[in-house]
């Protein structure tokens, strides 16, 4: 464990030079960002203009979904994005080679050597806007709720990356699919909605968007004070459900892998 | 006459390159399809409950479908091989010895994309329309022609602002920012989030100010028929004169673009 914390602090130290290498790289990843944050609470508001609240979710609920929303996937992108995407072309190059015979956990390293330390901006300043904007809506957080907040949004990095995980192992069978990816990316655009939403959609596709769902509604409901227990058992169990089968998927798929001339 | 056979033979070339990659597409449609799914969720949820805009779910239901079709075959998605291939990469040395211009390369690279995405469309549109609920849709022989109409201008014109901002990489290390930008400016005033007659009056004066409504909504909006023929002509003048600003502003950006331009290794 502390060969692999002193690798992942090396890999940090790595990326950060990297950053400063290119600043014009991390100004636009930064702009970007923060660009995708206000639009995900702009256009929240926009459906909510001829509305005044859907499924129990008001303007300023919705407000709040929005700021976690960039929160979660903030992180996602600034943490494990950029990794899921090398990944498909590690694989459909035949670069899995070199990644296979390093002395080191290949999920590990394939995870997390990439690092967009710039995306932390939007995920900062996210941060700052909801505990800004609560009090306006009469909600004044404790210490507690933003420790069990903080907590939530690990559990629903967890299920990302769980999910992401599995997805790029199919690329193993399927590499010239590289875009299978894309699927996750288009269902996660959707997780900034109320969850509600889905009590009046088909069985079928409501158990598609559940997951996504739970990970930006779960932790938004501890911050407005709705959230259940049910809520928390759910979250935790897709997450770590979906890390657990990513852990087992993986393995089983690198059984098939055949890298020619890597 | 040698000319078309030659364009024609360019074109097949890239349509089986495409078609080699059929999952790829189905796997790119998945994008308008799951956003498309979602919206209909929402506006379900919400006009069971509420007023909304006076507007019933068949109206969404048939707004969102046209949109998927539109999304997937008439909005082009160029700027990133344009800038990471052909300008970044280099590619564009070898285009540019090629007896075609790069433009009609990248045009004939892109239409087999959104021909596979709008087949893609157009069946789960059939499906829907069967099985569950009927599409609104034009009714007149005149609608129609002037529906398909707007839609070829709509595709013209999302071609042409895609090209020009692929091209901004002539001066741009990292396109990524720029291209980041316009994919929310156009979510927000295309129409793809909601249709823009639902929007607040601000929002909506600038949406139909700006080429992006020309690009897909109006199109959808014709193609749903909630046009009168009179607006509809207004419309496609709109996007004829859109048409007008972009030609020559596409020209001039490719040729300072060309000046600047140097192929390393290729």
């Amino acid at each position: 464990m502390k060969r692999y914390l002193s690798l992942y602090w090396t890999l940090i130290k790595l990326n950060w030079k990297a950053l400063r290498e290119f600043p014009a790289d991390s100004v636009t990843s930064i702009f970007s960002g923060l660009i995708w944050g206000v639009f995900m609470i702009v256009s929240l508001q926009l459906l909510f203009w001829q509305i005044p609240s859907v499924a129990g979710w008001t303007r300023e609920g919705v407000v709040v979904l929005g700021a976690v929303y960039s929160v979660v996937v903030g992180l996602f992108r600034a943490i494990l994005s950029r990794n899921m995407d090398d990944m498909a072309k590690v694989i459909h190059m035949g670069e899995l080679d070199v990644v296979l015979s390093k002395p080191i956990d290949t999920q590990f390293l394939l995870s997390t050597r990439l690092i967009n330390i710039s995306g932390l901006v939007r995920v900062v300043v996210a941060t700052i806007f909801i505990v800004w904007f609560l009090p306006h809506i009469g909600i004044h957080p404790t210490v507690i709720d933003l420790l069990l907040f903080g907590a939530l949004c690990l559990l629903s990095l967890l299920f990302l990356y769980g999910l992401y995980m599995s997805i790029t192992a199919l690329l193993v069978w399927y590499s010239h699919t590289n875009n299978l990816v894309d699927i996750a990316e288009s269902l996660l655009g959707t997780s900034r909605y109320p969850q509600g939403i889905l009590q009046r959609a088909p069985f079928i596709i409501a158990s598609i968007f559940v997951p996504f769902f739970l990970i930006i509604n779960v932790p938004s409901k501890a911050l407005l004070h709705r959230m259940t227990e049910a809520d928390v058992v759910s979250l935790a169990l897709v997450s770590v459900g979906t890390f657990l089968f990513s852990r087992f998927f993986w393995r089983y798929a690198l059984r098939f892998y055949t890298g020619a001339g890597g | 006459m040698h000319k078309i056979g030659r364009f024609y033979h360019v074109f097949l070339t890239y349509l089986k390159d495409a078609l080699e990659y059929r999952s790829k597409a189905l796997v790119y449609f998945m994008y308008p399809l799951v956003s498309t799914t979602v919206m209909l969720i929402f506006w379900y949820a919400a006009s069971s409950t509420h007023a909304t805009g006076g507007y019933n779910f068949s109206f969404f239901l048939s707004y969102y479908l046209w949109m998927m079709l539109a999304g997937s075959a008439l909005m082009c998605y160029a700027e990133d091989a344009i800038a990471r291939y052909g300008i970044y990469r280099g590619d564009l040395s070898a285009q540019l010895l090629r007896p075609f211009s790069w433009m009609t390369h990248v045009l004939f690279a892109e239409v087999p994309w959104r021909v596979m995405g709008g087949v893609y469309s157009v069946l789960i549109m059939v499906g829907v329309s069967i099985f569950l609920f009927p599409i609104q849709h034009n009714t007149t022989v005149v609608g129609w022609t002037l529906a398909i109409i707007a839609a070829a201008l709509g595709f013209t014109i999302s071609f042409l602002y895609k090209f020009i901002l692929g091209s901004s990489a002539f001066w741009l290390t990292n396109t990524r920012g720029l291209t980041s930008l316009s994919d929310i400016i156009i979510m927000l005033f295309a129409g793809q989030l909601m249709p823009i007659r639902l929007m607040p009056p601000l929002f909506r004066s600038i949406a139909l100010s700006l080429p992006f409504s020309s690009m897909v909504y109006i199109p959808v909006a014709a193609l749903q028929g909630t046009l009168g023929t009179i607006e509809l002509l207004r419309a496609i003048g709109i996007q004829l004169l859109w048409l007008c600003l972009l030609i020559p502003l596409q020209q001039f950006i490719w040729r300072r673009g060309l000046r600047v331009y140097t192929g390393v290794g290729q």
